[in-house]
């Protein structure tokens, strides 16, 4: 589906006409995207937003011209400038790449060459399009640099990526795609990978350089709250093609396809926590927990300080609970439930599940106790052993709890259809299941020891956002009939605000504020929290989107 | 903590590893049967009185730990012991013999790498094509061919058939070369020895640099380099060849051991007049000592060999850090 040209708007930037670009043999359709086309005007910020496997961002590197050997364009046309460049000869793409077209990447740590330095690296793009003396170079990366609001371009431009913390690369790779003022920057999922106050800062730099430059980005992801931050028209994609295409305010409060209002509805949202159980024995009860851990070499003469991954944190969740332990990266949530499991030896502090002095235990009436406490882990496709079939990965925990190889069969194929399996999965392996499915095996792995103490660790966090809602149901649902204590670690607020009874937030390895979480998100006492909540993206129209029920999201 | 006081630390436990090579070396010997004595005395039909004598010169009566307590002792010094059969102290046998294998070792080494990584490259850049087949199909030759049947080959070829070629030793007996006719001279009798070790070792770094660079093309860093506009030639030397490399060093560190007991056996098939010919002689003669001194030299080289790997890896990775 293409749009129609709209008289009232200045010609086109970038216009796509019928693209599609085949996938290789044996992929589970003939073609990544199918005959799609779009607009982009001088200025303006189009969002091409879809899931995984949507051909979004197929569509952003076909346009750059940098698909990989195994996908081909087949049809269709590129206009970038008036002129059209599907096509085009390798040097006037490489003309076109970094001098007009500037791209930034989902990974920015990945983007960067771990061992040239930051100056070198911006440098490189300058040099490739500009014959200028060294000294000028060299003022222009320090200007870029200062432009991204890195502290101390100077000393920056001599290290290497890898002492940059995520923002402070994704800032070095904008920086790069800038260098040379292109007029469009395209940019694939770059937050993604960002905490979302540092994902804030980015979207405010982006948007201010875009004034700035007078540039016009195509953003491409897969967070409708981000769409509605930054959009002035939207793109939705679904399988290769487009659903449908409008302006930003119209897709998001007016989606005319039934599969835009479905991906809106699962964004999850604050006002969907249940009312508060009652009051229920703690299953877990932990006090003082503290680990600090060594500071690593931070070049060659210095040391870094050692690092309070935990300083004294106290919990206590009961039967049938959720409760959500929220916090960006380094605030400690991890490590505390590495701590839980005891996977990691705590420094201090004890907890008790159901009475059992869980961290005093030694070792041989540790494994007998550690049907006590289960985990999912964030990543469905590194949590599954890949050479073992289901039945293995998820039998293994009785197995070593004594249970005999039959009896242990049966309980298997229970939980598989506890968690939505059918139970032919018994004999697969993990790759032949989508990431949603993995995580119903890991589920099912952790309850099939009959857990009292549940913890999730990002356990929806790499999942689309409709299959995430499905995970987060099947974990209430579990929750509610299993009667199990519930530790939920996230670092999306509106997925805890979605799951959680009750919150705790972390930061620095210390809890900042504890309470229900329908309270502690509408309104946050400690400056932290109120950072948090202003940083979620799009909260303005989640608030106000009127074709959100706040019912429970539907299972499968 | 400084790269100087890392190298410190790694030396001083590199002593306990040698220590443990000694420990070992000096038991396993003597489970073989035989000392030199009965080598020197083979064939006759000596005076057991003048034969028990002769042992205990050599102190071989005594009981092993004693004898052990001794050559330990004889360490802390740098004393490796004597040659009976050389007439020389170890050592000194052992360090003369040192140049030639450093050599041979270095040659081996820079024709490998040379080699290995330029096949490689070759072969990731036409990946799926002839050229990539082909050095595939070369590599697997060269790792899989026994490099002595490899080096018995190249002889037969080289020095018997087309005579161009010196076949035997490291410089031209007689013949009193001086200066670049020396080097020269040397240089021709390194060529076969070089190649016949070599091609394993070539295969072997072709093999790696093809599979990294490869995998490093791949990585989110060159599709950026390619979206900065850079030429084809600048992303892959910048950016994919500079972070293949890494594995290469780090491989070419665990071959470095491998590489010195590969030059006993060469340097016995060509007479090259290096410590791994000597270590053959000592085993045929059974002379401990002198065996010894060779294990423990070649150990100590090993290690050395290692750390400087290591020491290049914090100089071409900047995200290593030096730690204990």
């Amino acid at each position: 589906m293409s749009e129609g040209p709209d008289p009232g708007r200045e010609p086109a930037l970038l216009a796509v006409r019928d693209l599609a670009v085949r996938l290789p043999a044996g992929a589970d359709r003939p073609f990544a995207i199918a005959g799609i086309g779009f607009e982009v005007a001088r200025r303006e910020t189009l969002c091409i937003v879809g899931e995984t496997g949507s051909g979004k961002s197929v569509t952003a590197h076909a346009v750059m011209g940098l698909l990989p050997p195994t996908l081909a364009v087949t049809a269709g046309s590129i206009r970038f400038e008036g002129e059209e460049i599907r096509g085009a000869p390798a040097a006037a793409m490489r003309r076109l790449r970094g001098r007009r077209i500037g791209m930034i990447f989902q990974e920015a740590s990945a983007a960067l060459n771990p061992v040239r330095t930051i100056g070198d690296q911006v440098a490189e793009i300058i040099r490739a399009h500009e014959r200028l003396p060294a000294e000028e170079v060299e003022r222009r990366v320090l200007a870029g640099l200062a432009e991204v609001n890195l502290p101390d371009p100077r000393a920056l431009a001599g290290s290497f990526p890898f002492r940059l913390s995520g923002g402070q690369q994704q800032r070095v790779m904008i920086a790069i795609a800038l260098a040379l003022a292109p007029a469009l920057l395209i940019a694939d999922e770059p937050t993604t990978a960002l905490d979302v106050t540092t994902q804030a800062q980015i979207l405010r730099l982006i948007g201010e350089l875009q004034a700035r430059r007078a540039m016009a980005v195509l953003f491409v992801t897969h967070d409708l709250g981000v769409v509605a931050e930054i959009a002035d028209r939207i793109v939705v994609m679904r399988h290769g093609r487009i659903v449908e295409a409008g302006t930003a305010d119209r897709i998001l409060n007016a989606p005319a396809e039934d599969y835009t209002r479905r991906l809106i509805a699962a964004v999850p949202r604050f006002g969907g926590a249940r009312p508060a159980p009652p009051a229920r024995p703690p299953a877990l009860a932990a006090a003082g927990l503290t680990k600090t851990f060594a500071g690593h070499a931070a070049g060659l003469f210095r040391r870094r300080p050692p690092v309070a991954a935990l300083a004294g944190v106290s919990l206590a969740v009961a039967e049938g609970e959720t409760l959500g332990i929220v916090g960006e990266s380094g605030s400690g949530k991890s490590t505390l439930a590495r701590c839980l499991m005891r996977l990691t030896p705590l420094d201090g502090g004890r907890f008790t599940i159901h009475g059992v002095p869980f961290s005093d235990l030694a070792a041989p009436a540790l494994r007998h106790e550690r049907h006590r406490i289960q985990m999912v882990f964030q990543d469905p496709y590194a949590s599954l052993n890949p050479r073992q079939r289901v039945a293995t990965i998820v039998t293994t925990g009785l197995a070593v709890q004594g249970v005999p190889a039959a009896e242990a069969r049966r309980r298997a194929a229970e939980m598989l259809a506890l968690v939505g399996l059918d139970p032919s999965a018994m004999e697969r392996f993990p790759h032949e299941f989508s990431g949603g499915q993995r995580q119903r095996i890991a589920i099912a792995r952790a309850l099939v020891l009959e857990p009292q103490v549940l913890i999730a660790d990002e356990a929806v966090s790499s999942l689309d956002v409709s299959v995430q809602a499905q995970v987060l149901a099947l974990f209430a649902a579990i929750r509610d009939r299993l009667r199990l204590a519930l530790i939920f670690i996230t670092h999306d607020l509106l997925v805890a605000a979605q799951i959680c009874d009750r919150v705790l937030v972390m930061r620095a390895g210390r809890v900042v504020e504890e309470g229900p979480a329908g309270e502690v998100f509408a309104a946050p006492r400690h400056p932290y929290t109120q950072a948090l909540v202003a940083a979620i993206p799009g909260r303005d129209w989640l608030a106000r989107d009127p074709t959100h029920s706040p019912a429970r999201p539907r299972p499968e | 903590m400084s790269r100087l006081s890392y190298i410190g630390e790694r030396l001083f436990r590199s002593v306990f590893v040698i220590f443990l090579i000694m420990v070992a070396s000096f038991f396993l010997i003597r489970l073989a049967p035989g000392d030199i004595v009965d080598f020197l005395m083979e064939g006759g039909s000596p005076d057991p009185e003048y034969v028990a004598a002769l042992r205990r010169s050599l102190g071989i009566d005594r009981p092993l730990w004693e004898q052990f307590l001794r050559y330990a002792g004889g360490l802390l010094s740098l004393d490796l012991g004597y040659s009976f059969r050389m007439q020389e102290p170890v050592l000194d046998i052992v360090l003369a013999r040192m140049p030639a294998t450093l050599l041979l070792a270095a040659s081996v080494l820079a024709f490998a790498l040379v080699s290995g990584v330029a096949l490689g490259i070759v072969a990731a850049r036409s990946l799926g094509r002839w050229q990539d087949s082909a050095v595939t199909a070369l590599s697997l030759l060269g790792y899989a061919t026994p490099n002595f049947w490899l080096g018995l080959m190249i002889v037969l070829l080289f020095a018997v058939w087309l005579d161009i070629l010196p076949p035997f030793g490291m410089t031209s007996i007689g013949m009193g070369y001086t200066g670049l006719a020396h080097a020269g001279d040397v240089a021709a009798h390194l060529v076969l020895p070089t190649i016949a070790l070599g091609t394993h070792y070539m295969g072997v770094f072709a093999r790696i640099t093809r599979a990294t660079m490869i995998d490093v093309a791949d990585m989110d860093f060159v599709k950026a380099a390619r979206a900065k506009g850079i030429t084809e030639a600048q992303v892959v030397w910048r950016h994919v060849f500079r972070n293949a490399m890494l594995a290469v060093v780090t491989y070419t560190g665990v071959q470095a051991g491998h590489l010195v007991s590969g030059t006993v056996l060469i340097e016995t098939v060509f007479s090259w007049p290096g410590v791994g010919r000597l270590a053959y002689d000592s085993i045929a003669s059974r002379d401990h000592p002198l065996l010894l001194g060779t294990f423990l030299v070649t150990s100590v080289l090993v290690i050395l060999i290692n750390l400087a790997t290591d020491i290049v890896y914090t100089f071409v990775d900047p995200r290593i850090e030096v730690k204990g």
